[in-house]
């Protein structure tokens, strides 16, 4: 994903450029310091998945949203 | 091209660092937290920086993260900074040691009262333990699985096959999944400076991982954004993971700058080590860089970053167009992010324009 923004576009990677990334895998890091909680990439895209659908007119024309309190939480 | 990429990308999340206050003092601890500090975001200073966060790029921010220093020592502020930022449709995530959770009732009651804090991560290890009982880690993580809030354990340690720390391991494997575990490094700096004996493992070569933790910049009570958490933010505000200072300059001008930030999004794409490597290809030769903390890429932008010397190589080598055509090349390539050959392209074109 773009993150300036999210257009596609073709790119054509330098020969000599390509062949060293395919060389050099990425590998993640496995330890990295504590103290930040990021949030988690799957919990953005279930907020994502939830804001377009609520943006999207059809469902909007065709369909109401019912919310119901999660377990425990009192009002 | 990378597919699926599964990590946050760049700039969605935003680290706030509320406090150095802590009720606790721990010898390992990287910024120094403790009782005694009294550096810390002002509400009014807080509540601002959110609201210019949430404006940035029409909302490409996602989520923001409260660290310390221990967040809840003020829970009140807590309450009401998650509560505005949820308002403004942040996910809001914290970091805590889980003091308050001296009960399994009393755990609950207090993360019931943040219905805004969307995922929370708590801190032990050998250290936390002597001053924070293991008991409350256990009833902080019951509250957070019986409210289905999202969390995770985070351990510090210098040597993963530290028996103490495999105890310690094994017993909150007990309670938590594994992918709920996350295990970190002790360095010796902040008050670790002072810790002897740390048992690391080195290696001649450096760590071959790259850093997603970089995506996530850090504003800091005097306004400093760091571009990670890590050992960088105990050095000088001269290296290339320094973004700037909120008091002196709008959020939206750092973070910009940030996004065209040669040598950090290298860290990113493929990590510090390709600063040494692609170094070499540019006729650069980093200094101390002998010797590195085994399989940690932190310790690699540290060994980099601290060496006075080096920051002027990097600055050179940073301006370097070549140098820079392959970061952005190598972000889209591994990171599927194409604004920096877009933008690199760009420049490329209006210089030519202007020439011509």
């Amino acid at each position: 994903m773009n993150s300036m923004n999210q257009d596609e576009i073709r790119l054509k990677i330098p020969k000599l450029l390509l062949e060293e990334f395919q060389k050099n895998p990425r590998v993640i890091v496995k330890i990295h310091p504590t103290g930040l909680l990021p949030i988690d990439i799957a919990i953005l895209k279930k907020a994502d998945a939830i804001e377009k659908m609520l943006n999207d007119p059809d469902f909007r024309e065709n369909f109401d949203l019912v919310a119901i309190p999660k377990k425990n939480i009192s009002f | 091209m990378g597919k699926n990429i599964a990590e946050l990308p760049f700039l969605k999340n935003l680290g706030l660092m509320l406090t150095y206050r802590c009720p606790v003092a721990c010898p390992h601890c990287i910024v120094e937290a403790g009782p005694a500090r009294t550096e810390e975001f002002a509400l009014d200073q807080a509540l601002s920086l959110i609201a210019k966060a949430e404006k940035y790029r029409n909302h490409h921010i996602r989520g923001l993260a409260f660290t310390g220093g221990e967040p809840f020592l003020d829970r009140s502020k807590l309450e009401i900074l998650a509560n505005y930022g949820r308002e403004h449709g942040f996910i809001i995530s914290v970091v805590s040691n889980a003091f308050w959770a001296s009960t399994k009732e009393k755990a609950f009651e207090i993360l019931t009262s943040l219905p805004a804090v969307g995922a929370i991560s708590f801190s032990t290890d050998r250290h936390h333990l002597k001053s924070i009982p293991f008991g409350h880690i256990k009833n902080a993580v019951w509250a957070a699985q019986e409210l289905d809030l999202p969390f995770n354990v985070a351990l510090c340690t210098d040597n993963e096959e530290d028996s103490e720390f495999t105890d310690l391991l094994a017993e909150v494997a007990n309670f938590v999944p594994k992918d709920g575990i996350r295990v970190a490094f002790v360095f010796p700096l902040g008050r670790g400076r002072a810790m002897r004996g740390l048992r690391h493992k080195i290696s001649p070569k450096p760590s071959k991982a790259a850093c997603s933790m970089a995506s996530s910049p850090v504003v800091f009570p005097d306004g400093s954004v760091i571009a990670c958490i890590g050992p960088v933010l105990t050095l000088p505000k001269n290296h290339p993971l320094y973004l700037g200072n909120i008091f002196q300059e709008d959020l939206a001008v750092i973070l910009d700058r940030a996004e065209e930030n040669p040598v950090l999004h290298a860290i990113r794409a493929i990590g510090p080590w390709s600063l040494l490597e692609w170094g070499k290809d540019f006729d650069f030769s980093f200094n101390n860089t002998d010797n590195f903390i085994e399989n940690c890429a932190c310790d690699v932008c540290f060994k980099i970053f601290s060496h006075l010397p080096n920051l002027d190589k990097l600055k050179d080598l940073a301006i370097k167009p070549e140098f820079q055509e392959r970061v952005a090349y190598a972000r889209a390539y591994y990171l599927n992010e194409t604004c920096m050959v877009k933008s690199l392209k760009m420049n490329r074109e209006s210089s030519f324009m202007a020439f011509l």
